[in-house]
């Protein structure tokens, strides 16, 4: 065991030179590339956390409009359901509406309907129990009820020609009396003098006509009067409309009256032919 | 038998002779530097480390954190330092396997050279941290009546340093020489692998004691520093810096 000095010398300049060496070719390109790459690892950390704070952040934001917009769907659905409510209820009221406008118009034209065949169902009734009066009347006519007719007939004009300016108008030269039956010689005489009464000196002659109704037709110069039980049960069918009209609708007291008689209303026809 | 390298001359360079111990130390370090270098030459930090990259980068890690762990302060130039012994020793160890190579680790003249370079660094980085007066006042610490035995303590450091770094290694190689002499088919095999281990670990241990003087140099200039100024670790440490 003994040691060599120079060698001793020559390893302590030999290991000082490795030193220098390892230094130049291992631990600084080592170190200094370690450093670097962990330079490097937290720049890009430091980037990644940069990009990962801006990605939240788009996130949030992305998160907040998704949240805005499910909101404003939320409330855009609740106020189109509204709005569906309050249309639905708009319509389903005019509809109610106009259903409820159809049914009184239905109801009324039912009504109109229902009164219009009362009022012809009146009609046809009055007509008909005429008709049956009028039949009855020239079925049970006779030569007396005939002349009592007559004489109501001439009661009426004579009336008639007291009421009016009868007076200034010329009396007739003749007087023609028509009527279904022969009257007896007596009713002629009280006949011509009810005609002498009413038409002083005019010549009264009698005429039968068996298609004429029972009543008393006067004709004298190119007018004529005419009372007979067509005439009067026309005049009773034309006042039965306004009749059965008042008795209908009205429900004023005098609506339920009775019929005019013809006589009285003036309805003894005049017919003036040219 | 040849207990140590120094005796197997090569060649001469003038009238000095170049023995085994410096050829052989000189292989070891065109291995270390040529594997560094041809490992380190395309090194960029946006390239991805390859497998042999990733080996140094474990190697020349771990030694720093080894360093880290047993020194304070900045560690940059006892890396250098503790880890070039440490590569060097383990290198030559290792290469003990190799049949005609004498490693120059079991020349005691090798091992008292890195021993001489241990007892001159740890003044050396004691004395760029406070200056070579306050590192000479360590000597007299706790009182100066400690002074010799602190010379007598640093220079025992080196001596059992030398002496077990050598003591090892020689002890190795001889016991594989006898053993192949006796039983040349099986032993040497097994003494190998157990000096692999012995060498390793003592490399090991020559490095580890390095750093702990030279941390323990450290630690002592932080304490009298400690006691002459209020804050000394500032100042330390500013001047590990401008050190570095």
């Amino acid at each position: 065991m003994s040691i060599d000095w120079i060698t001793v010398a020559a390893q302590l300049v030999n290991f000082l030179v490795l030193v220098w060496l390892l230094k130049r070719f291992l631990y600084r390109p080592i170190l200094d590339g370690i450093d670097a790459r962990e330079s490097e690892i937290a720049e890009k950390m430091g980037e990644a956390a940069r990009i990962r704070e801006n990605a939240e952040s788009t996130k949030a934001d992305y998160q907040q409009q998704l949240v805005s917009l499910q909101q404003d769907r939320t409330t855009a659905l609740e106020q189109a359901r509204q709005e569906a409510q309050t249309e639905r209820d708009t319509l389903l009221g005019q509809t109610r509406e106009r259903i409820r406008q159809e049914q009184a118009a239905a109801r009324q034209q039912q009504q109109r309907q229902a009164r219009d065949y009362i009022d012809e169902l009146h009609q046809m009734s009055a007509t008909a129990i005429l008709d049956v009066v009028n039949k009855a009347l020239a079925d049970l006519s006779d030569e007396t009820l005939e002349e009592r007719l007559v004489l109501h007939a001439l009661s009426s004009m004579k009336q008639q020609r007291a009421s009016a300016d009868a007076p200034s108008d010329e009396p007739p030269a003749e007087l023609i009396l028509t009527t279904r039956n022969c009257l007896s010689e007596p009713a002629r005489q009280r006949i011509r003098t009810s005609t002498d009464a009413l038409w002083p000196g005019c010549k009264l002659r009698f005429e039968e006509d068996e298609q004429q109704s029972p009543g008393a037709r006067v004709q004298f110069g190119s007018s004529q009067l005419e009372w007979t039980v067509d005439t009067y049960v026309k005049a009773l069918e034309a006042q039965l409309p306004t009749t059965l009209t008042s008795d209908t609708h009205s429900s004023s007291p005098g609506a339920g009256d009775p019929p005019v008689p013809p006589q009285e209303q003036g309805s003894a026809h005049e017919d003036r032919q040219p | 038998m040849d207990l140590t390298p120094d005796t197997l001359i090569y060649f001469h360079i003038g009238s000095f002779g170049v023995n085994a111990t410096i050829v052989n130390t000189w292989i070891i370090m065109a291995l270390l530097t040529g594997g560094a270098a041809l490992i380190t030459r395309h090194l960029k930090p946006d390239v991805p480390p390859d497998r042999w990259r990733t080996t140094l980068e474990v190697v020349v890690k771990g030694i720093e954190s080894q360093i880290r762990e047993i020194a304070q302060g900045p560690t940059t130039l006892i890396v250098y330092f503790s880890g070039t012994l440490f590569l060097f020793i383990v290198t030559a160890n290792l290469m003990t396997v190799i049949p005609g190579f004498h490693t120059p680790t079991a020349s005691l003249s090798t091992t008292t050279a890195l021993a001489l370079a241990v007892l001159v660094a740890v003044p050396l980085f004691g004395i760029s941290r406070i200056g070579i007066l306050g590192y000479l006042k360590t000597y007299a610490q706790p009182s100066p009546i400690m002074l010799p035995f602190n010379i007598v303590s640093e220079l025992s450091r080196g001596i059992s340093l030398a002496v077990r770094l050598y003591g090892n290694i020689m002890s190795g190689a001889v016991i594989v020489a006898i053993l192949l002499s006796i039983a040349p088919f099986f032993f040497p095999v097994l003494m190998d692998m157990l000096g692999l281990l012995t060498g390793v670990i003592q490399a090991y241990i020559f490095a580890i004691l390095a750093t702990v003087y030279i941390a323990s140099a450290f630690d002592s200039n932080s304490s009298a520093k400690s006691v002459e100024s209020p804050a000394p670790s500032d100042q330390q440490d500013n001047r590990d810096k401008e050190h570095d």
